[in-house]
C-alpha cells in the first residue's frame, strides 16, 4: 500500500507539470485559432483576397488544441460517463469498478500513443497542402496527448486503488477553479442581480 | 466483421467508462477479437480525419462567442429585458425565465451553458420571491432545451456534419420548434402560476425602463441575426460566421460596453477550449466507431430489419423518434447523434422523408433527452446550481416534459412547421 502511496505523489508531480504545460497550450491554441479564423475572413471578405493557408492551419490548431485540452477535461472528470450502475455500487465496489473503468481507459489511451507515434513517424515526409510544414509535427499531437492523457488515467487508477484501503480519501479527480471562475464572476455578484430584478 | 463490437460499447459504457473512451475503445477490441490486427494502426488516423475538419472549428468558435457574451455581462442584460416584457404577469420570474432562455439561444448554441448561465441568476432570484427551489430549477432546465434548437446550435453544426446536411438549412429550420417550444413552456407555466398563486411583480415596468433594458440587449440580441445573415445570403461558411459571432462578441465586450477586459481572455479561452475538447474529442472517437460500424455492416441490418416492420415514411419517423427519446433519457445528446445518426438516418431517408425534416426531429429528440430523467444533463447542472435534489427537480419538471414531447409530436406529424422557413430561403 505504501508503494501505491509513493507512486501517487509521483504522478501527482508528473502531470501537474505536464498539465500545467497542456493549459498553456491550450489558451494559446485557442487564441490562435480565432485569431487564425478572424484574420481569413478579414483578408477574403475586406481585402478581397483569400489566403490559401487559413482553413488548413485552423484545423490543425484545433487538432492540437484538443489533444492539450482533453488530458486537463479528463484530470477535472468532466468526460461523460453514465454513473447510473456504478453510482449504486457500496463504495468499496465502487472503488475496484473505478480502477477497472481507468485500467481499461488506461490501456487503450497505451494503445492510441503507441499507433499514434507510429503514424507520425510515417508521415515526416508528407507535407501541409498549403505551407511547408511536416504531417509529423501535426500528427504529434496524437501520441502527445494519448500520452498524457495515460499518465492521468494512470493516476485516477492509482488513487482508486489508494481509496480502497483508505475510505476516508476517494477524491479521484481534481476540478480546477479556473474552470468556474467566468460562471462564478455572474455567480459572486447574483443575489445583487437578483436584487436589482 | 461480427458486431460483437456494438455490445463491447454498449457494456463499457453501462459499466461507467467515460463514453469518449468507450466509443473509441470498443472498435479496437473488435478489430483484435476478430483477428483483423491491421487495423489497429489506422486508428489514429481514422481519428484525426474525423476530427480535422473545417466545419468542426464552428464548435469552438460558436461556444467562445457565449462565453465572451456570459462573461461581459450580457446574461444579465438579456433577463432585465425579459423581466421587463413579462415580469408583471403571473409568475412573472418563472415567464422571464423561459423569454431569458429564448433570448439567449440566439447567442449560445449549448443547452448546458444555457442552464449554468441563466439558472445562477434565475434561481436565486426565483428563490428570493418565494417560489419553491425544484420548481424554480425545473424551469430553468426545462427551457434550456431551447438554446439548441434555436439557432447557433452546436448539436447541428455535429449533425451537419456527421449526415452531410446544410448547416445553414438546419439552423433556419430550427427556428419555429424552437419558438413553439417557448411558447408552451410559457402556456404551461402560466397555467400552473394560477393553480399555485404564484407571485407578479406589483408594478408594470415604466417605458423608460423598457427603452434603457432594451437598449443594454439589443447588441447581444443581434447576434443570431450577424450568424444566420452571413449563412444564410451565402457570403460566409458557417465556420466563418462563427468567427465572425466571436469577433462581434468580443468587441462589444471589450470595447462597446466594456464589461470584459483583456485579463479576462485567459479564463475564456481556458473554459471553451476544455468545453470544446470534450466535444471534438468525442467526434474523433466517434469517427472510429461509425468506420467499424459502416465495416460491419450493422446499418444495413438495422434498415432491413426496420423496412420489413413498416415502410410508411411517417411509422417509421414515428419509430426511430421513440427509439431515440429513450436512449436520450440515458445518453447524452451529441454522443447520441454521432452513433445512431448514421444507422437509422439511411432507411428512414430511403422511405421518404425529407433529410432535413427528420434532422430536426432527431436534435429536438435528443435534446430534450437532456432535460428527462434518471440521466439529464440539465437536472444536473441546475441540480448544483440551485442545491435542490435530481429527484425534487424531477417531480416539478413533468408537466413541462409534456409540452416538450407535445411540440415533439407536432413537428414530426407536420414537416411544414420545420421547412417552411428554410424552403423560403431557398435550402431544398
Amino acid at each position: 500500500m505504501k508503494i501505491i502511496g509513493h507512486l501517487i505523489t509521483l504522478m501527482d508531480r508528473l502531470n501537474r507539470l505536464l498539465l500545467g504545460l497542456c493549459k498553456l497550450a491550450m489558451i494559446v491554441l485557442v487564441g490562435a485559432i480565432a485569431t487564425d479564423i478572424f484574420v481569413g475572413v478579414f483578408s477574403r471578405y475586406v481585402l478581397g483576397s483569400a489566403l490559401a493557408w487559413y482553413e488548413e492551419v485552423a484545423q490543425y490548431l484545433m487538432v492540437w488544441m484538443v489533444f492539450c485540452g482533453s488530458p486537463l477535461v479528463l484530470k477535472q472528470g468532466g468526460q461523460i460517463s453514465l454513473g447510473l450502475v456504478v453510482d449504486r455500487f457500496p463504495p468499496h465496489a465502487r472503488m475496484i469498478a473505478y480502477a477497472t473503468i481507468y485500467a481499461v481507459v488506461f490501456t487503450f489511451l497505451c494503445l492510441l500513443a503507441y499507433h499514434g507515434s507510429g503514424l507520425a513517424w510515417m508521415a515526416q515526409r508528407q507535407q501541409m497542402t498549403s505551407l511547408p510544414v511536416s504531417f509529423s509535427v501535426i500528427y504529434a499531437a496524437i501520441p502527445f496527448g494519448a500520452a498524457i492523457m495515460a499518465a492521468v488515467s494512470f493516476e485516477i487508477l492509482l488513487r482508486a486503488l489508494a481509496g480502497l484501503s483508505d475510505p476516508e480519501n476517494t477524491e479521484l479527480f481534481t476540478p480546477d477553479p479556473m474552470a468556474e471562475t467566468v460562471e462564478a464572476g455572474t455567480r459572486q455578484n447574483a443575489p445583487d442581480i437578483a436584487a436589482n430584478l | 466483421m461480427p458486431i460483437t463490437f456494438f455490445w463491447i460499447f454498449a457494456g463499457l459504457m453501462l459499466f461507467g467508462v467515460p463514453i469518449v473512451f468507450a466509443l473509441a475503445a470498443a472498435p479496437l477490441a473488435g478489430f483484435l477479437l476478430a483477428e483483423k490486427v491491421f487495423f489497429l494502426k489506422m486508428v489514429p488516423q481514422r481519428m484525426f480525419g474525423g476530427m480535422s475538419q473545417f466545419h468542426i472549428i464552428a464548435i469552438p468558435m460558436f461556444i467562445l462567442a457565449g462565453e465572451a457574451m456570459n462573461t461581459g455581462g450580457i446574461t444579465q442584460a438579456l433577463v432585465r429585458f425579459a423581466k421587463v416584457l413579462v415580469g408583471h404577469v403571473r409568475a412573472g420570474l418563472a415567464q422571464t425565465n423561459i423569454l431569458a432562455s429564448i433570448l439567449f439561444s440566439g447567442i449560445s448554441g449549448s443547452a448546458v451553458a444555457d442552464s449554468s448561465a441563466l439558472g445562477s441568476i434565475l434561481i436565486p432570484a426565483m428563490k428570493k420571491e418565494g417560489y419553491p427551489t425544484a420548481f424554480s430549477a425545473a424551469v430553468t432546465a426545462a427551457s434550456s432545451v431551447i438554446g439548441p434548437i434555436v439557432p447557433p446550435s452546436i448539436i447541428m453544426v455535429v449533425y451537419a456534419y456527421v449526415m452531410q446536411v446544410s448547416v445553414g438549412a438546419l439552423f433556419l429550420a430550427g427556428i419555429v420548434p424552437g419558438l413553439l417550444l417557448g411558447l408552451g413552456l410559457m402556456l404551461m407555466t402560466a397555467i400552473i402560476g394560477h393553480r399555485r398563486d404564484y407571485p407578479k411583480s406589483d408594478k408594470r415596468a415604466s417605458l423608460t425602463e423598457m427603452r434603457n433594458a432594451f437598449k443594454s440587449a439589443f447588441l447581444p440580441l443581434m447576434t443570431p441575426v450577424v450568424i444566420l445573415g452571413g449563412i444564410v445570403s451565402g457570403i460566409v461558411t458557417p465556420t466563418e460566421a462563427a468567427g465572425v459571432a466571436v469577433f462581434y462578441s468580443l468587441f462589444i465586450g471589450l470595447f462597446v460596453l466594456r464589461t470584459i477586459s483583456l485579463s479576462d481572455l485567459p479564463r475564456i479561452f481556458y473554459r471553451t477550449g476544455l468545453m470544446s475538447s470534450g466535444i471534438i474529442l468525442m467526434i474523433g472517437a466517434a469517427s472510429i466507431f461509425a468506420w467499424a460500424v459502416t465495416i460491419s455492416g450493422v446499418p444495413q441490418t438495422v434498415g432491413a430489419a426496420m423496412v420489413r416492420l413498416t415502410d410508411d415514411p411517417l411509422l417509421l419517423l414515428l419509430m426511430v423518434s421513440g427509439v431515440l427519446l429513450i436512449v436520450g433519457m440515458f445518453l447524452d445528446a451529441i454522443p447520441a447523434v454521432l452513433v445512431l445518426g448514421p444507422i437509422f438516418a439511411p432507411p428512414v431517408i430511403a422511405a421518404g422523408v425529407d433529410p432535413l425534416h427528420l434532422a430536426v426531429v432527431m436534435c429536438v429528440n435528443l435534446t430534450i433527452g437532456l432535460a428527462t430523467p434518471p440521466v439529464g444533463m440539465l437536472l444536473f447542472v441546475t441540480s448544483t446550481v440551485s442545491g435542490e435534489k435530481i429527484e425534487a427537480i424531477t417531480k416539478e419538471i413533468w408537466p413541462y416534459l409534456l409540452v416538450h414531447l407535445g411540440v415533439l409530436l407536432a413537428i414530426t406529424l407536420f414537416p411544414s412547421i420545420v421547412l417552411t422557413i428554410p424552403h423560403f430561403f431557398g435550402f431544398r
